[in-house]
């Protein structure tokens, strides 16, 4: 158990800065930036190795770690994401300035990659996952606390199916021709979006409904532990996987926009 | 596809509102149908949510299209779109500024003629 909560806090404070290195650049316009950032970077390296080596002096044998995995957030979002949004500049996608406008006058919530069928399928999961805690509670278990996970379950499925919503009606603005082009790289990217969220919600799904039925089960704390941190950072590692691989499509879109816009003003441009 | 252009004298409401009437003509968009959500359109164009909104109330006061709970804005059904004294006499009315417009710029009877045919195959092999 010890060396499971040393590795795991060591993990979570360690891939914010290897997901930065391993982050694709493209060219830097704003070099001033960029260095701040990254001496922003280096003081919060700085200030989490001071932490690990202040706590390991401490208590001598790293048995203190436990907490400091929270480090993580602070580590991506005050350091990893802004250094990475100025390593790809083109991550914005701003309304073309073009005076002329086009949109597609069909529905994307009524044109979901992800079936209805999908939603009832994990519905129908969860409530096995509900019947197998409820049918397996020992007695001397309180059944509140599994109760409680399995309805983190149903909580996230409610929430995935709200934040379709969000994905699917994110901005699309064509170029002024609305080429076919453009339009299929929108629709790459709202499946990529779609299925990637679909996933992670139904991950989240299983991990709460599981650990629900592994304390019902009495299955013992480090099986517990180990699939709920061990599983949970996981998924939390792959929504930042899929988040920034999202903003680089956008950012892909983007610079495909431009180019159609510099296009057609060329071509709209008397000789 | 809906075009709207910011620097047209024409108001961006009567933009929204007269192409998407002009899609629903062409039977680009078939009774039933689903509009686009409000924020999805007013994203897209990158104009404000009340703009579309006022444009898809305006549909909706012309039984062009209907407000379905659960369903949004969709195309109503053609049953419910029979032409009636008010809607012949307001269609007089604009089939007369267009004739007036298309002398003043110097247009023969036959001109228009072959133009007004044209456009009335147009709209009748699309609908």
């Amino acid at each position: 158990m010890q060396h499971f909560r040393l590795i795991f806090d060591l993990g979570m404070t360690v891939w914010p800065f290897a997901f930065v290195l391993l982050f694709p650049a493209k060219p830097v316009l704003n070099g001033e930036r960029l260095s701040k950032y990254k001496r922003r970077a280096l003081l919060l390296g700085i200030a989490t190795a001071a932490a690990w080596c202040l706590i390991a002096l401490v208590h001598s044998r790293f048995s203190g770690v436990h907490g400091l995995w929270t480090l993580c957030f602070v580590l991506w979002f005050g350091g990893a994401m802004p250094i990475m949004r100025l390593k790809r500049l083109d991550w914005s996608a701003p309304l073309p300035d073009a005076s002329a406008r086009q949109a597609s006058l069909h529905s994307r919530l009524h044109a979901s990659p992800v079936p209805k069928f999908w939603w009832a399928v994990a519905w129908c999961v969860w409530l096995l996952l509900l019947a197998a805690t409820l049918a397996t509670v020992d007695a001397h278990v309180q059944a509140l606390f599994p109760l409680f996970f399995n309805l983190m379950g149903a909580f996230w499925l409610i929430m995935g199916q709200y934040g379709l919503r969000w994905f699917l009606l994110e901005p699309e603005p064509l170029d002024a021709h609305g080429s076919v082009e453009l339009r299929d790289a929108y629709g790459a990217l709202r499946k990529f979006k779609v299925h990637g969220w679909f996933g992670l919600v139904i991950g989240a799904m299983l991990i709460f409904s599981s650990v629900a039925l592994m304390i019902a089960r009495d299955a013992g704390v480090v099986a517990v532990v180990v699939l709920g941190a061990g599983g949970g950072s996981l998924l939390g590692v792959l929504g930042g996987v899929f988040g920034t691989y999202a903003s680089v499509l956008r950012g892909r879109i983007a610079e495909l926009r431009a180019r159609l816009d510099g296009d057609h003003d060329t071509l709209d441009t008397p000789a | 596809m809906i075009s709207i252009d910011l620097t047209a004298a024409t108001p961006l409401v009567e933009q929204i509102e007269q192409q998407i009437r002009q899609a629903l003509a062409a039977g680009e968009l078939l009774p039933g149908e689903p509009l686009p959500p409000v924020r999805q359109l007013a994203g897209d164009l990158g104009v404000n949510l009340n703009t579309v909104a006022r444009a898809y109330r305006a549909l909706e006061a012309q039984g062009l299209v209907v407000a379905q709970r659960g369903r949004g804005t969709v195309v109503a059904p053609r049953g419910s779109r029979k032409p009636n004294k008010a809607t012949s006499n307001a269609l007089g009315v604009a089939m007369d500024q267009v004739l007036s417009d298309a002398r003043l710029k110097g247009f023969r009877e036959a001109a228009i003629r072959q133009i007004f045919e044209a456009s009335l195959a147009r709209f009748w092999q699309r609908g």
